[in-house]
């Protein structure tokens, strides 16, 4: 196994995205998000409840309008289109949904809820449509017996996997996957991640990953985009996010990652007090400053641009500074001591 | 088929739901054996009025004062009340389900046009409105149905309209906008048969209450002449009431157990259909 | 990082339950959630139950605390001592008085357990007028707003007038650990105190309790299935799984040489960022099949269908857990020489 060489750079983008806004009334979801996925990549998409990156899924996917901005795929605008003009191009991306309780139609037969793409875009005989479902359920690691059952006879494991076979059945180029393992038992979810790189590898799918979950993405995703109260702070790399992160949210969230290795406790310490502001009054400035350890009076007045870096990787902070020799300095680096808030300071261990 | 068994395993649980479909089942079978059992015109005259319940076993409910057989009244009266209710709540299920899942399924301008529309039906008293109704288009069956169906859709309409809300929001619907279902397959093939359980259970009590308004209806003599109704030997018999009560307590006791039974059903078809209490 | 040695191991434990089992009835008969299940856990110390969906772990929290409705659950059997008295066998009425008082439990979400409609400091003064009448009302105003000082809640009197919707959910679930601990109890029982929490917040509230217990030198039974929050919180951990105690351990040792073949698969079936490197992505360990179902257990040891390392004899008998290391393990693999080695 091996990690998926990404297309040169000179590669039209599968997948762009460009100013992304979209706002449910006072609530802005997703405020000006700028990304693209090449083809075979997978772009991991992290954030805490609340930061948009589902509602920036769903936009992408056509789910709901947006406010403003463009989706472009294989470098044609998909946005804004009418239903009828979207669904051609299905056959193109797909998605993948958290909850596979819910994701499911309860009065459907396994069978023909994977079947049903194919039947929607009228693909094949009847008799070739069911050849196919037999595949996909292979493929996918379902018996062959479950064409027959109903989704509510099957655990949550497998009930994703009817989910990633439904989405494999247009044999899409991309896959948008919302918390794609979130609602799954650790031992279950190991199964699915795996699936999923598979499938990549024997179909060259592009995947757009989207989880809370730090330490999932990072396996799954080849580049990482970290996602802050509707805006993109951060996009890296599987090999450097988690070394070197540069956003202090980025840091602050691997840091709260809880890990079960001893290796864990050797990361920098660095505590992200309060909690994400409301969507509908976003803090002026950079949205991060009222709970970063490292602001300076520039961060509550003056909005940091997404810069991009020469070793690839993007960050919006001020406080980020890019040496001589190109190489770019986190805050973290610079600062001794882990900062601690105003609040009483806590004993980080009984012993 | 097992789909159908399971309902059924669900619904004897409860026995009073049992009981419901039980009387509901004897009466159904009341109207169908009517013509059988009595087939001339239940509106002849047949014995000497006034006939005491078990006086004359010939008639066993007893004569009116006109001396029409009362069992062969309360039997083709079955037939009229299942009609008129049935036909009445599928008409108005149709109109409702239609108005519901536009105005849920599109929300914005359709959503507030019919949802006035219906606000409009559901602020005027149900029963004036039949009456005037059938004041209006005269007493006939078929101006009394149309009038029932008048009366009770906007109820469903609501109902339709909050279940599809949410169900097109749920992933299971978002999965077929991402497969390129057009849109009248998720509405007809997707969200409507997921909304058929409220929609049941609300039709079982909607019959009853068809029949409750349809007998005030031919009680104040708004009734179709041509068709025997409940209703209508209950009207016939209040002048006797002090003197030969039963004219008016058999009929009465009929609408009672047709009424009383459909609530049993769809009661006991909620709790069946409830996905909280399936069977393991 | 706690570490597994504890100050407390001479005194007597604050919680020692002993075969404590708990039955279900469900239409398809009664299955067994909890079975035979041994504990204790003393002051100072916190104990994680570890265990998927449908392990037992929720079970014996809720066991514990009584708060299972007798129409659906009860016990069949065991004790579970706090300071000498057994809990599964006290009067209700006396268990009333127990609860909130010697014994208290957060849970996942806690905005099912507020009462929305209620400010926050009423509901905290309740806590008082049920367990302490004796105090006066501005005693119990006082006490609550030492309480949200307790649990670092900055501007005590303006939280106290709120209502639980305008809080944040680690807001929300400061004031439960508040409420839980408004008569000093003995021991607290947090079932997924996190689960339901961003990250960043999660390791705050997290941060709290382990200070909380620093200062209060609490008992804690910390129920999770997330094995991250175990290896930084517990100082012991006890992994269930179809309902039985498969291992038990000190929790360097648990993530150091895990013995049970199952919680060796759940520890390798987490993706692990501090240990890869940028090169080649090394498949997830998968642990195949799922959890079976309690009303259909296997007749041996209940991971044997799954389990990568099962014997024929794992599927005719079922392990009984053996002592091994410092912990011990239900196993047939696992044997006292493994310990030595």
């Amino acid at each position: 196994m091996t990690l998926q060489t990404p297309m040169p750079e000179t590669a039209a983008p599968l997948l762009e995205v460009r100013d992304l806004v979209k706002h449910h009334g006072q609530v802005r979801a997703v405020d000006g998000v700028s990304f693209h996925i090449r083809a075979g990549e997978t772009v991991g998409l992290v954030g805490e409840s609340g930061c948009g990156k589902s509602t920036l899924g769903r936009a992408i996917m056509g789910l709901a309008p947006l406010t403003s901005g463009e989706v472009r795929l294989d470098g044609a605008v998909i946005s804004g289109l009418p239903y009828a003009q979207v669904r051609p191009l299905r056959k193109r991306m797909q998605m993948v949904f958290q909850d596979p309780y819910a994701s499911l139609n309860p009065r459907r037969r396994v069978g023909q809820i994977i079947e049903e793409p194919l039947k929607v875009h009228g693909l094949g005989s009847a008799k070739a449509r069911r050849a196919q479902v037999i595949e996909l359920m292979a493929r996918v690691g379902l018996p062959a017996d479950a064409a027959g059952r109903f989704p509510h006879e099957f655990s949550g494991g497998q009930r994703q996997r009817v989910g990633i076979a439904r989405a494999l059945a247009l044999s899409p180029a991309l896959i948008v996957a919302d918390e794609p393992v979130s609602a799954l038992d650790v031992s279950v979810q190991a199964q699915v991640v795996n699936l999923m790189v598979r499938l990549q590898q024997e179909m060259g799918l592009s995947y757009l990953f989207i989880s809370h979950d730090l330490a999932v993405v990072h396996y799954i995703a080849d580049r990482i985009l970290v996602m802050y109260l509707g805006k993109i702070v951060e996009v890296s790399d599987r090999a450097r996010v988690w070394k070197q992160p540069l956003h202090p949210y980025t840091a602050g969230l691997l840091a709260a990652h809880p890990s079960p290795d001893p290796a864990g406790a050797h990361r920098p310490h660095l505590r992200i007090e309060g909690d994400m502001p409301s969507p509908t009054a976003p803090p002026p400035g950079c949205r991060f400053h009222t709970r970063c350890p490292f602001k300076v009076e520039r961060c509550a007045s003056e909005e940091p641009a997404l810069r991009a870096l020469n070793d690839g990787r993007s960050v919006a902070c001020h406080l980020v500074e890019v040496s001589a020799d190109g190489i770019a300095h986190a805050p973290t680096e610079r600062t001794a001591a882990p900062i601690r808030s105003a609040e009483p300071a806590l004993p980080l261990s009984p012993s | 088929m097992t789909g159908l068994l399971d309902l059924w395993r669900l619904f004897r649980r409860k026995r009073t739901a049992v009981l419901g479909l039980a009387i509901f089942l004897a009466i159904v079978a009341a109207a169908l054996l009517a013509p059988v059992l009595y087939p001339d015109d239940p509106a002849d005259m047949v014995a000497p009025p006034l006939l005491w319940p078990g006086e004359d076993m010939a008639y066993p409910l007893g004569t009116d004062t006109l001396g029409r057989d009362i069992a062969a009244g309360i039997m083709h009266g079955a037939r009229s009340a299942l009609m008129i209710g049935g036909i009445s709540t599928l008409v108005a299920l149709a109109i409702g389900i239609t108005v519901g899942a536009l105005s849920g399924y599109y929300g914005g301008w359709v959503n507030d046009v019919l949802m006035r529309v219906t606000e409009m039906f559901q602020t005027m008293p149900q029963f004036i409105l039949a009456v005037v109704l059938v004041a209006i288009f005269g007493p006939a069956l078929t101006s009394i149905i149309t009038a029932l169906a008048l009366v009770s859709w906007p109820p469903v309409a609501r109902l339709v309209r909050a279940e599809v809300m949410s169900l097109r929001e749920r992933e299971f619907v978002q999965s077929c906008y991402v497969i390129g279902m057009s849109e009248r397959g998720i509405i007809f093939g997707q969200i409507l048969p997921n909304c058929l359980t409220p929609i049941i259970v609300t039709a079982s009590i909607m019959v009853a209450s068809a029949i409750l308004t349809e007998a005030g209806l031919s009680f104040l003599g708004l009734g179709d002449p041509n068709v025997l109704t409940w209703g209508a030997m209950i009207g016939a018999g209040r002048e006797s009431l002090r003197s030969a009560w039963f004219l008016v307590a058999e009929p009465g006791l009929a609408i009672i157990l047709v009424v009383l039974s459909l609530n049993l059903v769809g009661e006991g078809l909620n709790d069946a259909l409830n996905p909280k209490l399936k069977l393991r | 990082m706690t570490t597994g040695a504890l100050p407390h191991t001479g005194a007597p434990p604050v919680l020692a339950v002993r075969g404590l089992t708990t039955r279900l009835k469900t239409r398809a008969g009664e299955v067994t959630v909890v079975d035979g299940l041994d504990f204790t856990v003393h002051a100072g110390e916190t104990l994680a139950i570890v265990g998927e969906s449908g392990s037992g772990k929720s079970m014996t929290a809720l066991s514990l605390m009584r708060l299972l409705p007798e129409a659906v659950a009860f016990n069949a059997g065991g004790s579970a001592l706090l300071n000498g008295r057994d809990l599964l066998a006290v009067s209700e009425r006396e268990m009333r008085g127990l609860r909130g008082a010697d014994i208290s439990m957060i849970f996942q979400e806690p905005m099912t357990s507020l009462n929305p409609v209620m400010r926050i400091g009423r509901q905290l003064e309740e806590v008082f007028e049920e367990h302490k009448p004796e105090l006066s009302r501005a005693q119990r105003r006082a006490r609550a707003a030492d309480l949200l000082k307790l649990v670092r809640i900055p501007d005590p009197e303006r939280v106290l007038d709120e209502l639980p919707h305008r809080l944040s959910g680690g807001m929300r679930q400061r004031v439960m650990i508040a409420m839980a601990l408004a008569c000093d109890p003995k021991l607290l029982i947090a079932d997924e105190p996190t689960t339901a929490l961003d990250a960043t917040v999660q390791a705050q509230i997290l941060d709290l309790l382990r200070a909380l217990q620093a200062e209060l030198g609490l008992a804690i039974v910390l129920i999770t299935h997330n094995l991250g929050v175990v290896a930084e919180n517990a100082h012991r951990v006890l992994v269930m799984y179809a309902g039985r105690k498969v291992e038990e351990a000190p929790v360097a040792e648990l993530f150091a040489a895990p013995r049970h073949p199952y919680t060796r698969g759940l520890l390798r079936a987490l993706p692990n960022p501090d240990a890869a490197d940028a090169g080649p992505r090394v498949p997830l360990m998968e642990i195949p099949g799922i959890v079976p179902a309690l009303s259909a257990l296997p007749k041996g040891c209940a991971f044997g269908p799954r389990c990568p390392v099962a014997l024929p004899a794992c599927a005719e008998t079922r392990p009984e857990l053996r002592p091994v290391g410092r912990g011990s393990a239900a196993c047939l693999l696992v044997t006292p020489a493994e310990a030595l080695a």
